[in-house]
């Protein structure tokens, strides 16, 4: 097997990507780890347990090798065994009988040339000591036979001669048929717990390799579902709006990797449609408020209109002074259009989504006057408690203009007739921010609760509402970490968006912050 | 005085309504084919191109076929003028956006049930209004008045209008002069530059033109001094502004563009 | 001959300062405000001939203004001067019984030809009116 296929591969060929596109930094990173995939770890672990086996088997193999040695060198001291008892029996019969001595030699001979042969093997059993002995034992019996058959065949053999070597044969006849016996007993004892041997460890065997599986099982399922859990999770916090990237759990790169490069691919997808969303919700707005402005600028216009007439038609009459006062009108007002105009401007301004410190007191002002015009035409009154000194957000100061105009646009539709919007700015928990905009306008029916924040829910005809203002709120609150939510009675409704604030910052660090969120 | 327009799917009902409340009143008919005729004798037009521009276009030959944008312009300019002269009523399907701008036209809505006097309905009505002005034809939100011929007859739903007509608010003054004013000076401008740019929009204020088309985009600043100075050229015209940049001239003309 | 009674309201102070002296030319008496509330609490007092009145102002608007007066006097020619001006907005003023409504920005001379026929339907002999 090809064990170079699981590492080391060059990772764009190997994960086909969706979309085909170019790889991303972060996607490159996240490919380029090592991989280590399930396939390889299911293949390593079904690896091991054959290992294990193979190894049993040839131990199995080895074991009953041994045991028919072992089995052999017992027969063998069972010979040892029997040829020593023999040359006891001969010596015996020597002693009664006077006869049987030459095979009583004989017999001891052939024991010490099976000790001889088997000298390890015996050591093995005995150690150095035991070998010695009983090579010791068997050399001094087989000398004192030796001796008697010498003095026999010469006839010289006393009986006190006779008496003491035969007592020196039963001695040492009796320790080597003792030590022949032990050995003999050893190598069986042997032999049998060899067999036993073999009898319990493929138990135990079993019993480890079901255990072993069982682990298997739960150690995969759990490599499994461990990631799986983790994306089920991931998509629940993408499904409200958070669209921060997908961030692996692991070090290295498995099948998951794929799924999540795709996620992030599909993530980053998402969040520029939510974009262009926003920018077209936002151009909807500004299509709102241009024509509020361009009402409001009629005003100055009307002035700088009768002043430039009064100048024309009364040239004569008037005084220097006069003329002077009357241009310095017209300075004035063209001045205030600019300012009208300014503003809106400013929102209008098409930029890149800035992420910067912003004073969200001057931000829901700015939004308000935004909306001065349509507050005008609606013959409304818009209230503003907004505490100060309030801590500085992160956020997109467009965005956000953007999320609240929409509310305070939504209110407007809302309201009848003495129509109140109030917009409330203050600290709600430490690192909290909560602005909430209330209108005593119609309300929201219970049921449609659930649904203002869908996009396309609209109740308002075709042309005039798009469904989308809320949802675009949604989607800019949740980008920046905050949440949105709605009360409603008849009579009174309330959005409130909460937004994470930085601890209160004693150093004004405000030109900073605008210019970060002016930057074009 | 006022002017009246009802709008209706039902040619001949909602012509007798109209020439109840004509003769009541001592007002100028002018039914959608008297509108035609008097386009094309005004603008020296064949008839026939401007009938095509009611015509439904279908098939291949729908598609290759030139948009009669020109013919529509020209019969809303009519209309305008018409309606400038004073004391009209006028049955038909155009000029939509004219008259709501107006505040003094009354917009009557007539309805009758399918199998009434005037016959089947002509489904080609309702559909060109749809493509036209992106409304549906029988919607009364955009009306000040519907009248349903099941419920009454014509001479009741012509005196319903007359005496709606009485109401204050259909008053011409100053500022619904002036908007008329600006009307037909954008649709005169308009009915001129619109063969050549068919995508133009006009804006017109006091004598000053606003016009957009992407024929006058970067680049092609000989067009847009071009059309500058035909423009200036024309009577009522103190000021011209010719623009490439749709939002731009959206921002301009805050979306009030005829 | 009585002067025509006069009332400009107009939150913009321009306003009035501009217009007032070619009205007073024409010979009517003429009194500004830019404050609405001020001004109804005078139209309570005092019977005008003509009131020119903004729309779109903080503490009331035109429309109130209108009502207001023609409640006192339905005789009282209300001029609406508006930047706001709509059509929707226009309708609301003549069915609430405005004069004549017309849009900001406009020539002094305009609303000195509205104020003249207002007059002329009032019955007043009017002096030539300027002409730029
Ligand atoms: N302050 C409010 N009071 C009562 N109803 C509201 C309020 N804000 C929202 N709604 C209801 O929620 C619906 C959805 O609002 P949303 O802003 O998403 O869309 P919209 O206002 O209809 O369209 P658009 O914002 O594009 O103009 C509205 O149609 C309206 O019925
Ligand atoms: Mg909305």
């Amino acid at each position: 097997m090809n064990l170079s296929h699981f590492f080391h591969q060059p990772a764009g060929d190997r994960h086909p990507v969706p979309g085909g596109l170019a790889l991303t930094e972060q996607e490159r990173e996240l490919l380029d780890r090592p991989a280590f995939s399930f396939r390889f770890q299911i293949i390593l672990g079904f690896l091991i347990v054959f290992l294990l086996s193979v190894a049993i088997i040839i131990g199995a193999m080895v074991a009953v090798n041994h045991i028919q040695r072992r089995i052999t060198t017992f027969q063998t001291w069972q010979r040892f065994l029997f040829d020593v008892e023999q040359a006891r029996r001969w010596e015996k019969n020597f002693f009664l009988y006077g006869t049987n001595l030459q095979e009583a030699l004989e017999s001891s001979h052939e024991a010490q040339r099976l000790l001889e042969a088997n000298l390890e093997a015996l050591e093995a059993i005995s150690g150095p000591q035991g070998r010695e002995a009983i090579a010791g034992h068997l050399a001094k019996y087989h000398a004192l036979l030796q001796d008697l058959y010498r003095l026999v065949q010469a006839g010289t053999l006393s009986s006190r001669v006779q008496d003491e070597l035969e007592t020196n044969l039963r001695h040492y006849g009796a320790l080597v048929v003792e030590d022949a016996a032990d050995v003999a007993a050893r190598e069986n004892q042997l032999v049998l717990s060899w067999l036993d041997l073999m009898q319990k460890v493929p138990t135990y065997y079993l019993v480890f390799h079901f255990v072993l599986m069982l682990w298997m099982t739960r150690f995969l399922s759990n490599r499994f579902m461990k990631p799986l859990n983790y994306l089920v999770k991931q998509t629940k916090r993408i499904a409200t709006g958070d669209f921060s990237d997908v961030k692996p759990i692991r070090k290295y790169r498995d099948e998951f990797t794929t799924v999540e490069v795709a996620i992030n691919r599909m993530l980053r997808e998402l969040e520029s449609r939510q974009n262009s969303l926003i920018d077209s919700h936002k151009l909807r707005a500004v299509g709102i408020l241009t024509a509020g402005v361009a009402h409001e600028l009629n005003n100055p216009l009307n002035n700088i209109m009768l002043t430039a007439h009064a100048i024309l038609e009364e040239y004569q009459a008037l005084s220097a002074e006069e003329t002077v006062a009357m241009v310095k009108d017209i300075v004035a007002e063209t001045d205030r259009s600019r300012a009208i105009v300014h503003n809106l401007l400013d929102f209008t301004r098409e930029t890149e989504s800035v992420m910067g410190p912003l004073q969200l007191g001057r931000l829901l002002e700015e939004t308000i006057r935004l909306a001065r015009n349509q507050v005008k035409v609606k013959r409304a009154i818009l209230e503003s408690l907004i505490a100060p000194d309030l801590p500085q957000v992160h956020g997109d100061r467009q965005q956000l203009k953007q999320a609240f105009l929409n509310l305070i646009l939504n209110a407007l539709d809302a309201i009848g007739e003495e129509g109140i919007i109030r917009v409330t700015a203050a600290p709600a928990a430490p690192g909290v921010l909560q602005v909430q905009i209330e209108d005593n306008g119609c309300g929201i029916p219970a049921d449609a609760l659930t649904h203002v924040f869908d996009p396309f829910y609209t109740t308002k005809p075709v042309g005039k509402g798009t469904g989308l203002g809320l949802s675009v709120v949604h989607g800019i609150v949740t980008k920046h970490g905050g949440d949105v939510t709605v009360k409603s009675a008849p009579g009174h409704t309330v959005f409130t968006v909460t937004l994470p604030c930085r601890a209160p910052v004693a150093a004004p660090l405000d030109p900073a912050g605008r210019q970060e969120g002016h930057r074009t | 005085m006022s002017s009246i327009a009802i709008w209706s799917q039902y040619g001949n009902q909602s012509l007798a309504v109209g020439r109840h409340v004509a003769s009541q009143l001592g007002f100028r008919l002018v039914s959608m084919q008297d509108l035609v005729k008097t386009t094309a004798a005004e603008f020296q037009m064949p008839e026939a191109e401007l009938a095509a521009v009611f015509k439904k276009r279908s098939g291949l030959k729908g598609v290759f076929a030139k948009k009669p944008s020109k013919g529509l312009a020209c019969i809303e300019q009519q209309l305008c003028r018409l309606i400038a002269e004073d004391r009209l009523v006028f049955v038909g399907h155009v000029g939509l956006t004219l008259c709501q701008m107006i505040s003094h036209v009354l917009k009557a809505l007539v309805l009758d049930h399918p199998g009434g006097g005037s016959g089947p309905a002509d489904p080609g009505v309702k559909e060109w209004f749809q493509t036209a002005y992106q409304e549906d034809l029988e919607d009364p939100n955009l009306y000040d008045l519907t009248v349903n011929l099941t419920h009454m007859d014509v001479a009741e739903a012509g005196n319903i209008i007359i005496n709606t007509l009485q109401h204050h608010k259909f008053t011409p003054m100053t500022y619904s002069l002036k908007c008329m004013d600006n009307l037909e000076l954008s649709g005169r401008v308009k009915t001129l530059l619109v063969e050549k740019y068919p995508d133009v929009a006009v804006k017109a204020h006091d004598g000053a033109v606003y016009v957009f088309s992407s024929g006058f985009n970067r680049g092609r600043q000989k067009a847009a001094l071009q059309t500058k100075q035909t423009l200036l050229g024309l009577e009522g015209v103190s000021h011209v502004e010719v623009h490439g940049d749709k939002k731009l001239f959206d921002s301009i003309t805050c979306g009030q563009v005829r | 001959m009585k002067a025509v009674e006069v009332l400009l309201l107009d939150d913009e102070p321009i306003v009035g300062q501009r217009l007032k002296s070619g009205l007073v030319k024409m010979g009517c008496t003429v009194e500004t405000f830019e404050n609405p509330v001020a001004a109804m609490a005078r139209i309570a007092q005092k019977k005008f001939d003509i009131v020119i009145t903004d729309v779109m102002m903080a503490e009331a608007n035109g429309i109130q203004v209108l009502e207001a007066a023609k409640k006192l006097n339905p005789e009282v020619k209300v001029i609406i001067i508006t930047g706001y001006a709509t059509a929707e907005l226009a309708r609301e003023a003549m069915e609430k019984g405005a004069y004549d409504m017309i849009a900001k920005p406009f020539k002094p001379a305009d609303l000195r030809g509205l104020v003249v026929r207002a007059m002329q339907e009032l019955g007043v002999q009017v002096v030539a009116p300027t002409e730029e």
